[in-house]
Formats: C-alpha cells, sequence, structure tokens
C-alpha cells in the first residue's frame, strides 16, 4: 500500500442542483486527512470557463465532478470541451443514475470515470478521496 | 388480506404530482406536444381512397373498368401486359392491383406472384373467365384477396373494390396506430426516466441535509424531535426506492446493454449468492433445476428473476420458505415457473398485482414499494413472453413466464 500526506485539494463541481454546492464542502471537511477547496459551476458552460479560469490561474483542478443532465450545456458536452482544453483534466462524471446512453456519451468524450450520488455520504467522500490519492 | 390504507394514498400523491409535472411538461416540452397533436391529426385525418392498378389487355373491359372505378373517386393506372404491370409495380406502390388471369404475354399468376413478391402489402383482386375452384384456388394460394369471374358484374365488381379497399385502410389505420403506441410508449418511458431524475437530485439533497441534522444538531432537540426527523428520513428513503422503481420501470427493453449468451443456471447462482442474506435470515432454500442458455440482455433477464425468487421468499410464512426455479422447453417457447410455498394471493388479486405501485400488505407487515411485479412484467413482455402467476392462498404461487425460442 502507498501513503498519501496531507494534500490540498482543488475541486471543481459541476452540478446544477444548488444545495450540493453547500454540501459537498460540509462533508468533505469531515475528513481530516486532507483540505479541499471546492469551486462551483450551476452548468456546464460555467464549468467550462471556470476551469479555463482556474487552469489559467495555476489552480488546475485536482478533481472535476460533472453532473449529466444540467441546463443551458449538459455534463457530455461540458466533458468534451474541457478535454479539448486539457486532455490530461481529471473529470469524473457525479450522476444518480447508473449506464445511461449518456453516461457512455460522456466517458467517450473523456471522462475517467462515474462517480454515483450515492445517500450515503461518507461513501462518496471516500470514493471522492480515492480518485484523488490514486492520480 | 388487506390494502394498506397509506398505500393507495401514496399512489394518489404521485398520481396528483405526476399530474402537475404533466400539465407543465405537456406545456413546455415541444416533443411531446408535437406528438399527441399528430396523433390527433391521424384520428382526424381521412384516408384517401388507395391507387389501383388495373392489369387488363381487352380494350372494352380495359376502359368499362377504367371509367367505372374512376367515377368512384380511385386513382386508377392501367397496364395491357403482364410485364408492363410488373414495370409499373417497380416504381409505384399499388394497394390495389386488378388483375386478368389471361394476359398476351404472361400469365396473370405470374403477375401476382411477381406483384406480391414486389410490395407483400398489395390487395390483389383477379379477374378469370375460366372460373373453376382450381383457377380459384391457384390465385388465392398466390396470394390473391379476392377473384371475380368473367362476364364481370360491374356491381359485384365495384363491392369487391369497396371491401379491399376497406380492408386495406384497416391495414394502414392499423399501422399508423401501432407507430404512433411505440412512439408514445417510447416517449413515456422517456418522461419517466427525466422526471424521476429530476426528483431524485432534490431529494438527494433532502437527504444530505437530514443526515447532517441528525448527525450534528441531534443533541438540540429533544426526543420528540428526533423522533420527527427519523421519520422524515424513512419517508425519503421509501421516496427515493420509489423513483428508482420508476425509472427502471422506464428503462426496461432499452438497449443499454447487448444481448450476449446468457447461461441461466449460472445466473441463477449469482442470483442465490446476491439474496443469501434473505434465504439464510428465513432458513430458506432457492433450488433451480436445468436451466438453458439464452441470447439475451442480461441485466433484465436478472432482474426478472431476483424479484420473482426474492417474492418468493419474502412473501412467505413457512418454516422453510423455498422456491423452485424450473424450465420447460415447448415447441415455439421456454416456459419457465418460479414455485414458492409461500402466503398464497386471493383469485380477486390475481391480476392487479401486476399493476405499478399496487400493494397488497402493510409496508410493516412486507416491505416494497409494489413495483416489483409490474417491472417483471414489462421484463416479459419485452422478451416477447408473457408472465402470468397461479396461486392457493396458504399454499404458496407459481409464476410463469416464456420467451418465445426465436428470440434466444
Amino acid at each position: 500500500m502507498f501513503k498519501v500526506d496531507k494534500m490540498e485539494y482543488n475541486i471543481l463541481l459541476v452540478d446544477d442542483e444548488e444545495f450540493i454546492h453547500e454540501l459537498l464542502p460540509l462533508f468533505l471537511a469531515r475528513n481530516t486527512k486532507h483540505t479541499f477547496s471546492v469551486h462551483s459551476a450551476l452548468n456546464g458552460k460555467e464549468g467550462v470557463e471556470m476551469y479555463s479560469k482556474l487552469a489559467s490561474e495555476g489552480h488546475k483542478p485536482d478533481l472535476v465532478l460533472v453532473d449529466l443532465r444540467m441546463p443551458v450545456m449538459d455534463g457530455v458536452e461540458a466533458t468534451r470541451r474541457i478535454i479539448e482544453h486539457d486532455s490530461t483534466a481529471n473529470i469524473h462524471l457525479f450522476t444518480a443514475l447508473a449506464e445511461t446512453p449518456v453516461e457512455i456519451d460522456a466517458l467517450k468524450a473523456g471522462a475517467k470515470g462515474t462517480l454515483y450520488k450515492l445517500t450515503d455520504w461518507d461513501k462518496t467522500v471516500q470514493g471522492i478521496i480515492n480518485i484523488l490519492e490514486l492520480e | 388480506m388487506l390494502f394498506t390504507t397509506e398505500t393507495p394514498r401514496i399512489r394518489e400523491l404521485i398520481n396528483w404530482d405526476f399530474g402537475i409535472y404533466f400539465l407543465t411538461c405537456f406545456n413546455v416540452e415541444k416533443n411531446l406536444y408535437t406528438s399527441e397533436r399528430d396523433i390527433f391529426d391521424i384520428t382526424d385525418m381521412e384516408i384517401k381512397k388507395p391507387h389501383i392498378l388495373i392489369v387488363e389487355d381487352d380494350t372494352e373491359m380495359h376502359r368499362t373498368l377504367s371509367d367505372i372505378l374512376q367515377e368512384e373517386g380511385y386513382e386508377v393506372k392501367t397496364a395491357r401486359r403482364g410485364k408492363e404491370a410488373l414495370a409499373l409495380t417497380a416504381k409505384e406502390k399499388f394497394p390495389i392491383c386488378l388483375i386478368d388471369l389471361r394476359l398476351p404475354d404472361i400469365s396473370g399468376i405470374e403477375v401476382l406472384e411477381k406483384v406480391k413478391h414486389i410490395n407483400p402489402e398489395t390487395y390483389a383482386v383477379i379477374i378469370t373467365a375460366f372460373a373453376s375452384k382450381e383457377t380459384a384456388i391457384e390465385a388465392l394460394k398466390a396470394g390473391a384477396y379476392y377473384y371475380i369471374e368473367k362476364p364481370v358484374n360491374m356491381e359485384e365488381l365495384l363491392h369487391v373494390i369497396k371491401k379491399t379497399s376497406e380492408s386495406y385502410q384497416l391495414q394502414e389505420e392499423k399501422k399508423r396506430y401501432t407507430k404512433e403506441l411505440e412512439r408514445a410508449n417510447r416517449e413515456l418511458d422517456d418522461f419517466t426516466s427525466t422526471i424521476s431524475h429530476d426528483l431524485k437530485a432534490p431529494l438527494y439533497s433532502i437527504h444530505a441535509f437530514i443526515m447532517l441534522l441528525m448527525e450534528d444538531y441531534a443533541n438540540s432537540l429533544d426526543e420528540a424531535g428526533r423522533g420527527y426527523l427519523n421519520k422524515v428520513k424513512e419517508a425519503v428513503e421509501r421516496m427515493n426506492v420509489l423513483i428508482e422503481d420508476l425509472l427502471t420501470l422506464s428503462r426496461v427493453g432499452r438497449k443499454f446493454t447487448e444481448v450476449e449468451t446468457v447461461d441461466l443456471n449460472e445466473l441463477l447462482k449469482e442470483i442465490k449468492t446476491d439474496l443469501s442474506a434473505q434465504i439464510r435470515e428465513r432458513g430458506g432454500e432457492v433450488i433451480a433445476g436445468k436451466l438453458p442458455s439464452i441470447s439475451t440482455q442480461r441485466v433484465w433477464v436478472k432482474q426478472l428473476f431476483t424479484n420473482l425468487v426474492g417474492n418468493g421468499l419474502k412473501f412467505n410464512k413457512s418454516a422453510k420458505p423455498t422456491v423452485k426455479v424450473g424450465c420447460e422447453e415447448r415447441e415455439k417457447d421456454y416456459l419457465f415457473t418460479v414455485k414458492d410455498n409461500g402466503i398464497g394471493i386471493e383469485d380477486k388479486h390475481l391480476d392487479s398485482i401486476f399493476n405499478l405501485f399496487e400493494r397488497l400488505h402493510s409496508s410493516s407487515e412486507y416491505e416494497g414499494t409494489g413495483a416489483g411485479l409490474a417491472i417483471c412484467k414489462k421484463i416479459a413482455e419485452e422478451l416477447a413472453g408473457g408472465l402470468w402467476v397461479e396461486s392457493k392462498p396458504g399454499e404458496g404461487s407459481t409464476f410463469f413466464f416464456n420467451i418465445p425460442t426465436k428470440n434466444c
């Protein structure tokens, strides 16, 4: 097993459910191993813009969590555009539904995996940490 | 067996919510609106009289038939020779062909066979001067819809053409309605999937805030307050399961996964492992007979067997709940049986148990949303088969479903 030191991670959350943006930092903060800085975008278009902005300021997100169904620009298109900008972007889908055609489209567009929205937030947080520590 | 007091209420609540959602979406979702409008258009639309091709070499007969049918409002094209008729049918679809059996180049039967080959839906009416049982049978075997003897009685001819035209129109209507129904069903599935997804998102947040309250603020509440919070959490979790079930139902039959060869013996082993906690807890047993390997979408067949076997164990008060899975290969299909020694179902509920969210028991007695069998039925129908049940209260139930072997 490998040991990961305490890290400060940058996460970009792209989701149209506003409360998630409040909840994710709250649950992440319960993990004392690492610290997290969560940036919020409420649709795909905002997500793409925020990614470019963060990357240009030297704060490239360590993880981008992208919801699939969103207004203005959906998760598939957002994934495609972020990957166009930066093929190394660490995008994971953040969705409640497993194995939908859109999920498959987004994975083809360059998302590295899917983190399912489970009602057990401890598992969700653990999932995020696993992704980040494996990078 | 009693309906719970809360089940109809939940259903009513959901129906009400769906009603509102539906009204909203009806106004907003253009595609839904369009499809509804199309259906009305079709209902109101008068189906045109079909085009008729007359294949007749006799000049006088040719003209008479042509005139009389045009007078009746049919659009008519004519051919004097068999080959000319075939050239025309290759270019244009004629719903009705009126063919004289005796033609100068090729025989009327040959024209008939080739016309039916080009367009199997063509209704062919044969005119024959040598009416005999043999020619009639020959023509009917070759695909003729009707035959008329010479000399042609025009009244009879018009009557036959009218009837043929009605058959054609009925067939067209059926085709159109079937297509519309398929589209409407697909859209309903999309609609269900979309709203289920949208309903899940806020529920996810509600659940998370409840967890935060319970974990971080429990001490600020008295016992009653904590009790209420617990009830909110339970209701949210129940709602989540209902939405999950709706989603599953809307996804049945979609090609999410490829068709693959599934060894049902292996699949049943897997299901037994999945249900092992339930089997162990009840001291039960799942016995599978010899099952075939079939080509199918694994995910749905697994769901079908899991729901049926799970129900057999769940609705069971025997000292040793036992579920037996069997299969019989019949002439055209596999007949699967899932037999339990459970509580059984009263006759009057044998049909209604397949309805969505239909529950015969209170949730304190048997957990569940009542969507399981509706999902099973939809899966069985997607596999081109059916699902039905035989049962004796107090003795047990046997669920049957069949899958045509040509689909395996």
